[in-house]
């Protein structure tokens, strides 16, 4: 359909169509550079990841009960602690791929124990799902995985409002995967002495994951 | 008038009530709810007043605009953090309904003015870069979106090879026959 019998009218619409067609273009391409930060983040993954390393956040105050029942808040117990924090999703039902997260941090409960940084570093293994993983339950599970309690630690939200604001904060997603676990995005969070996340490390990386934090007096 | 209208509604409230089992897997979400969006837009533009069209037509010289907009947008509902992040925020999900119904409107309205020439070109196009897309979904060892399942997001890049695949398939087929010999 031409925009009128004379050619005049017909190039009045091309022009129009071409505004149109720039301020669409400008429209989409700006939505789409807004969901991926600026088409530097494809997936929800990566754009969770560059946005802590850009801007560290604080721990929510989140009430939690440790493998010996004990409650405590998550971003208390931190600062309280003192040492930097390595903190992983988990949950024990798990007994298929998705536990080699568990293999991960054994790995670096014996290299903590091997290079001496016991007082610096500690680790986190935090449940999502407390209707399974009671206390007891996270007990039997840090023993079955060898966990020295000094330095690897086991701990599941109170509340399912407090999972979900934990689970919110940091990004983890948890699906059902039909066959009776779960599947999540799993990974190895950073989180400093102040209680604030500073850096997600992929899984695979979990061996270069003490030498970024600043740590001293490492022995090799 | 009336008949249309409440036609439109039913598969309104059709589609908004299934969005839970439609968004619930990755194949249904993307080859089956897109699709749905999609054709309820073509409907609707099929009752718009000839007066709309005309007006629309001065803005969609040889249905330029509607298929840009047709194939960029479905293409931005293709990356993967779109589509995580309209399963998480509602408003997301909302602009994303409108803007593929607006994609159906689009489509109708741009098709007949676009000509064989254009209709290749861009239908072409956008099957190269979905299939493109579907390969990715297929060969990539990580899971894309977080919402959705490894074995998932398998089958969804290959649907969207296979739809993609007939659709430029279709049009080849329908244009082949309607050259004289």
């Amino acid at each position: 359909m031409g925009g009128g019998c004379s050619p005049g009218a017909v190039s009045l619409s091309m022009r129009r169509t071409l505004l149109l067609l720039a301020l669409q273009l400008g429209l989409l391409l700006g939505a789409a550079a807004g969901m991926t930060d600026g088409f530097t983040g494809w997936t929800s993954e990566t754009l969770r990841r560059q946005r802590i390393a850009a801007q560290p956040q604080a721990v929510l105050p989140v009430h939690m009960l440790d493998s010996n029942g004990q409650p405590f808040r998550l971003d208390q117990a931190i600062r309280d602690d003192g040492r930097w924090l390595l903190l992983a999703f988990v949950y024990s039902r798990c007994n298929s791929v998705c536990s080699v997260l568990g293999n991960e941090f054994q790995q670096l409960q014996l290299d903590i124990q091997r290079r001496g940084l016991q007082q610096q570093v500690r680790l986190l293994s935090i449940s999502f799902d407390p209707a399974h993983d009671t206390p007891e339950v996270l007990g039997h599970y840090a023993m079955h995985l060898h966990a020295d309690p000094t330095i690897w630690q086991f701990a599941v939200p109170q509340q399912p409002t407090a999972l979900a604001a934990l689970l919110q904060q940091f990004g983890i997603v948890v699906i059902d995967d039909g066959l009776g676990g779960y599947v999540h995005n799993s990974a190895i969070h950073l989180v400093s002495p102040k209680g604030r996340l500073v850096r997600i490390v992929d899984l695979q990386d979990y061996a270069r994951v003490l030498a970024m934090l600043p740590l001293q007096g490492k022995k090799s | 008038m009336m008949l249309r209208a409440v036609q439109a509604s039913i598969w309104l409230l059709l589609v908004l009530f299934s969005r839970g089992w439609l968004e619930v897997h990755m194949a249904r979400h993307m080859l089956l709810q897109f699709p749905l969006l999609l054709l309820g837009g073509v409907l609707l533009a099929g009752w718009l007043p000839l007066v709309w069209l005309r007006r629309i037509s001065h803005y969609n010289q040889f249905g330029l605009n509607g298929m840009v907009y047709a194939s960029l947008l479905t293409s931005v509902w293709m990356i993967p953090s779109a589509l995580d992040l309209a399963l998480a925020e509602q408003g997301i999900n909302l602009a994303k309904l409108c803007s593929l119904f607006l994609a159906g409107v689009a489509l109708r309205l741009s098709w007949q003015p676009a000509g064989r020439m254009l209709q290749g070109f861009f239908l072409i196009g956008w099957a190269m870069m979905s299939m493109t897309v579907g390969m990715l979904y297929g060969e990539s060892s990580r899971r894309l979106c977080n919402a959705y399942l490894g074995s998932e997001q398998v089958s969804a890049g290959n649907g969207l090879i296979w739809l993609s695949g007939l659709l430029v398939l279709g049009w080849c087929l329908r244009v082949w026959r309607e050259q004289q010999d």
